[in-house]
């Protein structure tokens, strides 16, 4: 070894006896390394655009789904047992337990009301037609329940009584009676009052 | 003294206020100019690269590890830390010292994470595997050959690990004295006298088939 210098021997001969015949990474290794190393080229956008846009079009048709239903005037989330629970004139009765029995629990504590204030004539959809009916029918549904609902609270006690009125004359006596009954318990004395003035 | 691979002049025994620039890129050795167009996206630089050095790492790492199998892992985390650092790479010594600098420090991060095998340990697969072949029909010169690479590699085998690295790091690796002794923590002088110790030992395990200086 020469101390004078930073080469205390000669490499070349002791790497020739170490490297003959010494083995090599298999071809899957170099397979590995190789490919790894053109992935590590490629440009950042082509490694993430794929579940970017897939993200993409799954948030756009989720927004879509969202503005048909706000539109249609239903609410945001429509399952199918909020349909079921609609209360129907036909079959109020019957419907009644087994609506109950799908109630969340808040609403099942509240107080039983007699048959005949449970059932107003808000929907011509049979709750028997409504179970068979597909979840994609709800928003639709929804639509015709809501614009009733809106109708009624926003009539006026003239126009609430000529639809009792009407209800009557139309020969739905039974009807007719339970809308008089939530009409009087609304309205107090307002019947009364009316035929005093009108005879 | 000419740094390696830097371009520039030092003095002798300055190792420690190695000044580094970047060379003017005609200056660089091959694979530092295929290192820095990988860099810059050419796939085929990096192609050319690995086969340069695919062969002589792989040994460095297999005499290190002693084990085929981790040999893979490690050399693989190798190349993948090359890969990784390619945007971070200057040419301020020759590529194979960093490459090999790389290799060690994979080796010792192994060992940490493996706990470190008995440093005179002689059973050495690469012996074993050496001595296996070399059949009986060969010519008697091969043969020859193939028992000193065998003898060789169980001398290798059963040197201390630090004396090991240091005589690997140099003969494999091209590191100088000076980078060995900066990559294992040592001191220039401590750097040489494992080299000494490991040459002699090695040439004593080869008696008459041992490379003359």
């Amino acid at each position: 070894m020469d101390p004078r210098n930073d080469e205390p021997f000669d490499r070349t001969p002791w790497r020739r006896l170490l490297g003959a015949d010494s083995g090599a990474p298999t071809q899957g290794v170099d397979r590995r390394i190789l490919a790894e190393a053109r992935r590590a080229l490629m440009p950042r956008v082509a490694r993430w655009w794929l579940p970017a846009s897939l993200a993409a079009s799954l948030l756009l048709a989720v927004l879509i789904v969202q503005w048909q239903l706000a539109d249609s005037g239903a609410p945001a989330h429509v399952t199918e047992s909020d349909v079921l629970l609609t209360p129907a004139p036909i079959a109020a009765d019957e419907a009644a337990p087994a609506a109950a029995m799908e109630l969340p629990a808040q609403r099942q504590e509240e107080p039983a009301k007699p048959a005949a204030n449970v059932a107003p004539p808000l929907i011509d959809v049979p709750i028997l037609e409504s179970r068979r009916a597909p979840v994609a029918e709800a928003p639709a549904a929804f639509g015709k329940l809501r614009e009733k609902e809106s109708y009624e609270e926003s009539r006026t006690p003239e126009e609430w009584y000529a639809d009792i009125e009407a209800l009557r004359a139309a020969g739905r006596i039974k009807e007719a009676d339970a809308e008089l009954a939530r009409f009087k318990s609304k309205y107090p004395g307002w019947l009364e009052r009316h035929q005093q003035q009108n005879p | 003294m000419q740094h390696p691979g830097s371009g520039c002049r030092v003095q002798a025994g300055d190792d420690q206020a190695i000044r580094r620039k970047v060379p003017a890129m005609e200056e660089l050795d091959a694979d530092a100019q295929l290192m820095l167009r990988y860099a810059a996206g050419d796939a085929r630089a990096f192609e050319e690269l690995y086969e340069r050095n695919r062969a002589g790492l792989w040994r460095f790492i297999r005499r290190l590890v002693r084990d085929a199998t981790v040999t893979d892992d490690v050399f693989q985390e190798c190349w993948s830390r090359v890969i990784g650092s390619r945007g971070r790479y200057r040419p301020t010594a020759r590529f194979t010292t960093w490459l090999y600098r790389i290799a060690h420090n994979c080796c010792m991060d192994h060992w940490r994470k493996s706990g470190r095998r008995a440093a005179h340990e002689t059973t050495d697969d690469d012996a074993i595997a050496a001595a296996a072949d070399v059949p009986a029909s060969r010519p008697l010169a091969i043969a020859v050959a193939g028992e000193a690479r065998a003898r060789l590699s169980q001398a290798l085998a059963s040197l201390p690990e630090e004396q090991r690295v240091a005589f690997l790091l140099y003969v494999e690796g091209g590191l100088s004295v000076a980078e060995i002794a900066e990559q294992t923590g040592a001191g220039a002088e401590t750097a040489k006298s494992r080299l000494r110790y490991a040459v002699a030992r090695l040439k004593e395990a080869l008696g008459n088939d041992a490379p003359v200086d």
